[in-house]
């Protein structure tokens, strides 16, 4: 037998497969990350605005260079999947390479050989519009940032033409038309495919509809470039036909998709939804309302896809900005011949036909697994259903052993479900992985330099970010001022310092110019930061002599008509920080032992995963239950998963269940968190190096429509207990009526329960199984079966049940008069109707879980206006990871989801606290503290002070604080009365001459 | 005549103002640029001192950013500051100095809009007050 190697690919580098890899990383295993374009980042890269409204390129650019960065990860563009044999722990996969004619070392992007290209075609990177050259790079910051050449598309390629312009210019003999396409094999324990989605241009209703033929006709691809500041009209809606800026435009929704109808022959339209289209329209019409409120924006829509918790928000924003949503059905859609307006001719719901005419019209269309993930897995022989998405075990993202599918190939999803949906395969790989042994090189570092006593030297390093700053701050210009500052020995303009290249120069300029402390001019603290020490780690120096200002979110890109005054604020606000960076101190290292055992907060279904996924590395956890039995909300459903999931836990040693328990106190910090717990038996107290929250949410309590005082009003989750029972009463009743939205998306509780409206459609069609004479009608307001759930809802509809869509304004009636009477006024024929009702099923709200107050303040972490638990959102893409480092979160305690999504995000949440747990040692190396022995008067204010508990009086009577367990405020140093403690890296010798030198 | 365009030295925490400005970078919304940020790990470290010296150094006004109430990264470093900031306001009335120089303002995380407006109405405050007469002037 082969021997088993710690290593994964991952193949797919888009948002999904960077995370998937990071977190690999993380855990200790070598990772070859390999996408078939010649750069990484995916449809993420080609996004304006992220689900979260982030830039998309702001947002994803931080993780493509840590996965760039990382000594772990080998990036492999213009990289395909060939073969795989071997089996788990020891696969072979033989690799396609295909040229890049352009060699990466030699290359230094100095972009001299794009300008000579003469030949233009349009740019694939902005769908379309827009052109680019033979040889180019997709967008400025493409990683990595090197160019290649199409040769399908390069005169001296394809043969037409003996050109040579570009190798003429390059300046450091790059360009190689010779390259050749070559064939490598790789020694791999698993692999993770996330090779993500295409947009559907083939379906019948798209060429309908006039795509491709009509100018004025965009898909929704196309327009979020034309939409995006660094799209190709710089953000201004420029009509394809004639440039004139357009005004008046609509969105059409589900263009190609949820057309339950199959066509003898030919290209089919879609059956299911493509779940993220709806909230990508809003989110563009939003961006296009803020620039101009007078823009005209229809949106024609059938159900609105508002399904994450934050969706419903912005949905209401829209409809508030005057953004219009049309229900209804296009029927056609015609160009006007003269002016090349769209004409778009519609039914609306209430089944009026009419005409509007637009300067631009939207299709959003359909998404589909994009070419590349079904060669993958017809090569790999994984089934597709018939959809063509993966068919996978259920709640497992594992397709073969050892080969697991995640990200949008897998199940349509926006970027935060993607990601766990990534961290989840990730869980899964490691789990089976779990007995290779770890084999990765530690890094060695050169000693650091030895700053104290000497003078400052100050290197100024100025980032242009592939010309996002320039736009508004004239670099050129900071660049010499910042030469002139006293103490300043060195200064450089760099184009990517985050790029391989920029950080090499940096660091050569850094020792070859004996520069000891640092000042960066570029982007966020937040995101760079921690980049920026490591690279001055590097270059020997202590990671704290280091000093930021941002020019990009703090600067270019909120004063872009201020330009004057922006660049004046740039150079005071860069004074400031050379003073203070030439008196920085070195701050020391400090390590921490990690308490390798989990804690679990909650005993459901998410818990039970988390648990198990972090047993399977041998350490052993603790689940905290507050009832006295496993299961949660998953004990009233007709599954046998969790019974399984049960058996698993009572099975296993390492797992320590404490029921009727109760979380009292939480003290400490990552690595070693002291929990104290009451249980019946008594209070104990237990050490744990990180937690996993599970704490579940409930079904809301309904007190409308009779719910409590008639009991043939239950809630779907009581439905589903009936159906488990499989109960007699359900064979007798002639007809159920299901109201949606109960308890939710109404002002007090505005999210979208998400899982409701597929739970009731999956109900209602084992209803007609059990009583196929049932009749029954969904009374609701939008059915929301994102993705494959939509072909429930079209099963459903063959079955016969009735969807009555109610207008929410003039309500909805339940009487008992002679039986269950529900009144309400239906939508589309805009008359009252009246209906009865055997039985009335409310599809009830999921709430947060009572006790997410309590555990919020002892956990230290926040909650979102609705009393969920609040992620993390701006650092990651992942909905597991929380801002106090050590605590991750999964299942309904973060927000209403299937069991499935549930499932997915439990496993994201494990392979989060595996990070810590993991490691023996964890080590930091952060702003602390440090009290002053000889003023300290032992006064224990700081002792009140400290949030976090961490200053004590010691045995010679002064208050002491260690470094690791200091989080860095200063609140005590503010507060001292005598001045005897000092924030490193803060102290008044710092921050004073800040100040003064802004000003000078 | 132009009108007087102020300098305001902004203390913002790390946390959940560089975290709003940060969202309002990304989402591309506008403020005025006038404000000279000074990174703090938490408000509730900035000490009199550092605004009254601001205040010296010539700036015309002083802002200070921290997290919401309630959602402070270090639990109250936010409460603090907002009192120290009251207290620094009492001491430069004495010296003859308008209390609307000085600000305490809150923020969440993901406030990119909230944190814009910050900046634009302490601009707008300071700009009504006009420049900071312990200014020297030549």
């Amino acid at each position: 037998m082969e021997e088993k190697v710690r290593s994964v690919l991952v193949a797919g580098a888009g948002v999904a497969g960077i995370h998937a890899a990071l977190n690999l990383a993380n855990l200790g295993f070598k990772v070859y990350l390999l996408d078939k374009e010649a750069a990484i980042g995916g449809k993420m890269s080609q996004l304006y605005r992220t689900a979260e409204d982030n830039f998309a390129l702001g947002a994803i650019t931080p993780i493509i260079l840590e996965a760039s960065n990382n000594p772990n990860i080998q990036i492999m563009p213009l990289t395909q999947i060939e073969a795989v044999n071997g089996e788990p722990g020891a696969f072979t996969v033989s690799l396609k390479k295909a040229p890049r004619y352009v060699d990466i070392v030699k290359c230094v992007t100095c972009s001299l050989c794009w300008r000579a290209c003469p030949v233009k075609v349009p740019s694939e990177f902005n769908y379309g519009l827009g052109t680019r050259n033979a040889i180019y790079m997709p967008y400025g910051g493409a990683a990595p940032n090197k160019p290649s050449i199409d040769p399908e598309t390069c005169l001296n390629l394809n043969g037409k033409e003996k050109c040579t312009k570009c190798a003429d210019v390059c300046p450091s003999n790059a360009i190689n038309f010779n390259d050749k396409e070559t064939m490598l094999e790789l020694k791999v324990g698993a692999l993770i495919l996330t090779p993500g989605i295409e947009p559907f241009k083939d379906a019948p209703e798209v060429k309908a509809f006039g795509y491709g033929k009509m100018a004025n006709v965009l898909d929704n691809f196309q327009m979020d470039r034309l939409v995006s500041i660094y799209g190709p009209t710089a953000g201004e809606l420029k009509r394809p036909s004639d440039g004139k800026i357009a005004k008046k435009i609509a969105f059409i929704q589900c263009v190609g998709s949820r057309k339950p109808e199959e066509k003898k022959s030919g290209a089919q339209n879609l059956k299911y939804c493509s779940s993220i289209c709806c909230m990508h329209a809003i989110r563009s019409s939003l961006t296009i309302k803020g620039r101009d409120e007078s823009n005209d924006i229809s949106i024609f829509h059938n159900d609105i896809m508002a399904i994450a918790k934050t969706n419903e928000d912005i949905y209401s924003e829209a409809r508030q900005k005057a953004v219009q949503f049309i229900r209804s059905q296009v029927t056609s859609v015609s160009e006007v011949p003269d002016t090349k307006d769209v004409l778009i001719h519609y039914l609306s719901e209430d089944g009026k036909e009419a005409d509007e005419t637009f300067d631009l019209v939207v299709l959003s269309l359909g998404l589909v697994p994009s070419k590349e993930g079904i060669r993958l897995m017809k090569t790999l022989g994984i089934k597709l259903n018939a959809e063509q998405f993966p068919e996978l075990p259920e709640y497992s993202r594992m397709a073969l052993p050892g080969v697991a599918i995640a990200g949008s190939f897998r199940a349509l999803a926006d970027s935060p479900e993607a990601v766990a949906d990534a961290q989840a395969a990730v869980m899964e790989v490691v789990e089976l992985l779990a007995s290779v042994p770890d084999v990765l090189p530690s890094t060695s570092l050169p000693p650091e330099t030895d700053v104290a006593g000497g003078e400052p030297r100050v290197g100024v390093y100025i980032c242009d970010c592939g010309g996002i700053i320039p736009k508004v701050i004239d670099t050129d210009a900071l660049l010499k001022f910042s030469g002139r500052l006293e103490g300043v020995v060195d200064t450089l303009k760099l184009a990517y310092a985050c790029q391989a290249d920029g950080m090499q120069q940096m660091k050569s300029s850094i020792q070859s110019h004996d520069v000891n402390r640092v000042v960066f001019v570029g982007c966020s603290y937040r995101s760079f930061l921690p980049k920026l020490q490591n690279l001055i780690r590097e270059a020997g120096l202590n990671k704290f002599l280091v000093e930021m200002v941002n020019a990009r979110e703090l600067g270019a890109w909120v004063h872009i008509n201020e330009k004057e005054q922006a660049n004046e604020r740039v150079r005071a606000e860069l004074k400031g920080v050379v003073a203070k960076a030439k008196g920085l101190k070195p701050l020391p290292v400090s390590i921490r032992d990690v308490t390798q055992k989990g804690l679990v907060v909650g005993g459901g279904v998410a818990g039970m995963v988390a648990a198990l996924s972090i047993a399977s590395q041998g350490i052993p956890v603790d689940i905290i239950e507050k009832t006295d039995k496993l299961g949660g909300n998953a004990n009233r459903l007709s599954l046998s998963y969790p019974d399984s999931l049960k058996k698993m836990i009572k099975e296993n040693p390492r797992i320590n269940v404490l029921y009727n328990a109760e979380l009292k106190e939480l003290r400490g910090r990552v690595g070693r968190f002291t929990a104290r717990v009451q249980t019946p038996e008594g209070g104990s107290t237990g050490e744990y190096g990180a937690i996993v929250v599970a704490a579940g949410g409930k079904e809301y309590r309904p007190n409308e429509y009779l719910y409590g005082s008639d009991k043939n009003v239950i809630t779907q989750l009581e439905l589903e207990e009936l159906i488990k029972k499989g109960g007699p009463e359900l064979k007798r009743i002639n007809s159920a009526a299901v109201i949606h939205c109960v308890g939710s998306r109404n002002n007090e509780r505005p999210y979208c329960s998400r899982l409701c409206c597929t739970q009731a459609v999956r109900n209602s069609l084992k209803l007609k199984e059990i009583n196929p004479k049932v009749q029954i009608y969904h009374l609701h307001r939008d059915i929301r079966t994102y993705f494959l759930n939509d072909i429930l809802y079209q099963n459903a509809q063959k079955e016969g049940v009735s969807f009555i869509r109610y207008d929410e304004n003039r309500g909805l009636d339940v009487s008992q008069k002679g039986g269950l009477t529900i009144r309400l006024n239906d939508s589309q024929t805009q008359k009252e109707v009246e209906l009865k009702a055997d039985l009335l099923i409310l599809n009830a709200a999921v709430l947060p879980g009572e006790d997410n107050k309590t555990l919020s303040r002892l956990l230290g972490i926040p909650l979102d206006k609705w009393g969920f638990f609040q992620e993390e959102s701006y650092m990651t893409f992942s909905p597991v990871v929380m801002s106090k480092k050590g605590i991750s979160i999964c299942g309904l305690a973060h927000g209403p989801k299937t069991m499935d999504e549930s499932v997915s995000q439990a496993r994201a949440a494990a392979a989060e606290a595996l990070s810590v747990l993991s490691k023996e040692k964890l080590t930091r190396q952060a702003v602390h503290a440090e009290v002053n022995p000889g003023k300290c008067i032992a006064c224990l204010t700081c002792v009140r002070l400290c949030p976090y508990g961490v200053p004590f009086i010691n045995e010679d009577r002064v208050a002491q604080i260690l470094p690791f367990e200091c989080r860095g405020c200063g609140i005590c140093v503010s507060g001292c009365p005598n001045d005897a403690i000092e924030l490193k890296s803060f102290t008044d010798d710092d921050v004073v001459p800040q100040i003064e030198a802004m000003f000078v | 005549m132009n009108q007087f365009e102020p300098e305001i030295v902004a203390f913002c925490c790390h946390y959940c103002a560089l975290a709003a400005a940060d969202t309002a970078g990304k989402m591309g919304i506008q403020f005025a640029p006038n404000v000279r940020v000074i990174r703090v790990l938490c408000t509730g470290k900035v000490e009199i001192l550092h605004l009254m010296k601001a205040l010296e150094a010539g700036a015309d006004g002083v802002v200070v950013v921290g997290c919401k109430f309630g959602e402070c990264y270090f639990k109250d470093g936010n409460y603090r500051a907002q009192k120290r900031v009251q207290r620094a306001q009492s001491l430069i009335e004495e010296a003859g100095l308008e209390k609307g120089r000085l600000r305490f303002d809150f923020v969440p995380g993901p406030g990119g809009k909230k944190f814009a407006e910050i900046m634009n109405t302490m601009t707008q405050q300071v700009r009504a007050l006009g420049p900071n007469p312990l200014k020297q002037k030549q």
